[in-house]
């Protein structure tokens, strides 16, 4: 999953896009050198585990799990993955896109 | 199947003993198998001659000593089961190094010890209930049978001990009923309402409302999503603080708040180095918010 989400957020870099982790290792020190060895960019919450409180709150089953959320903050898809995921955040930068485009005609 | 291996377990010194089960398992699946099919009504007010009415303080303090006494027997029962089964295992050890064939390796000692603390299931002992309810299945009795037993048991656990870790521990095998070969849906249902109602711990109250949510959907009632729906509110609203009702306020947050559609509840949170950052701060881009890890 790591290499997919590198490429992502390495394709969308000047783009309206974020990749927001929330990160459920146990071992803070382990995952901070994980993070420096496969150079991973984005910004994660800590948890400290998969019991961490967002998990519980956001009610988190499985890993990874995904949302994807529109400019507006919307839950627009949920646990898209490989092409899926591509097509989902494509389909919404577009949306925003034409938001802009429509705004800007005004 | 259950029933040939539990008849292969009767060797010639456990003879006597399956003898005994044997005509206990007789009576039993004659009388309480008719009960079962009696109305609810008649079956709820059958089992109930020794329970004190709590309003007769002489009758509680008799209650309360038979069941001290009861304790004690359990616990002879158990060390007695300890030794029985050191022994087993000793014997099962030297049958392997003999490298004797499965067969001839000696007979578990279980069987030889229900009769005992069935005898104390029944005067309504709790430990020996919950161990009666878990080792029933393995007596190779007939179906009809096991559940009438069952159900008679859970009875008095629920209408008894409800306050009691005995009924805890019931509660996780009350849970995993309502599926073919065990107790009907509908009577766990009704079993573990009636733990819910009986008990003044709201720990258990919880552990017994969770834990009906489960015969529930099992139960192809029309009304059981609504009813499941309603539990996990009351869960979530009544029981905050348990670990239960932590987990039906996450489920509901799953089912409801975090659909499509939904705006995504905005969280604030740390980083690993320490830095807070609200999921809010990206509002104007697409996110993509991802639950991972390396581990």
């Amino acid at each position: 999953m790591i290499p997919h989400e590198k490429e992502l957020v390495e394709r969308l870099k000047n783009k309206p896009f974020a990749l927001v982790g929330v990160n459920t290792d146990k071992d803070k020190e382990y995952y901070k050198r994980q993070v420096a060895v496969h150079g991973v960019t984005w910004r994660s919450s800590w948890q400290g585990g998969t019991n961490g409180p967002l998990c519980r709150e956001w009610n988190v089953r499985g890993y990874p799990t995904i949302y994807v959320l529109d400019h507006k903050g919307v839950i627009r898809f949920k646990n898209a993955r490989g092409k899926e995921l591509d097509a989902a955040v494509d389909k919404l930068l577009k949306e925003l896109e034409d938001e802009e485009k429509a705004k800007s005609a005004k | 199947m259950i029933r040939s291996d539990a008849n292969s377990h009767f060797g010639s010194a456990l003879l006597r003993g399956a003898l005994a089960l044997v005509l206990v398992a007789g009576a039993l699946a004659a009388a309480p198998a008719a009960a079962l099919d009696a109305p609810r009504e008649a079956r709820t007010e059958q089992p109930k001659p020794e329970q004190a009415t709590p309003s007769d303080p002489v009758a509680v303090e008799r209650r309360a000593k038979e069941l001290a006494v009861l304790l004690e027997r359990w616990r002879a029962n158990e060390t007695a089961m300890g030794e029985d089964y050191k022994a087993w295992r000793a014997a099962t050890q030297d049958a392997r190094t003999q490298g004797l064939p499965r067969e001839q390796w000696p007979a578990s000692p279980l069987l030889g010890w229900f009769a005992k603390n069935e005898e104390l299931a029944d005067l309504g002992q709790p430990d020996a209930l919950v161990w009666c309810v878990q080792q029933v299945s393995t007596t190779g009795r007939e179906l009809a049978a096991i559940l009438a037993c069952k159900d008679r048991w859970y009875g008095k656990l629920v209408a008894e001990h409800a306050d009691t870790s005995a009924l805890e521990k019931a509660l996780v095998h009350l849970r995993v009923e309502g599926s073919p070969g065990s107790l009907p849906a509908a009577r766990a249902i009704e079993l573990l309402e009636q733990a819910a109602r009986n008990s003044t711990k709201p720990a258990i109250q919880a552990k017994a409302l969770s834990a009906l949510i489960e015969p529930l959907s099992r139960s192809g009632l029309a009304d059981a999503p609504a009813r499941r729906k309603a539990l996990l509110e009351r869960l979530a609203k009544d029981y905050g603080e348990t670990v239960e009702g932590q987990r039906a306020k996450a489920t509901l947050n799953g089912e409801v708040v975090l659909t499509i559609g939904n705006v995504a509840p905005d969280f604030t949170t740390k980083d690993a180095e320490g830095v807070e950052f609200k999921l809010s701060d990206y509002r104007g881009k697409v996110v993509v918010l991802d639950f991972w890890g390396f581990w």
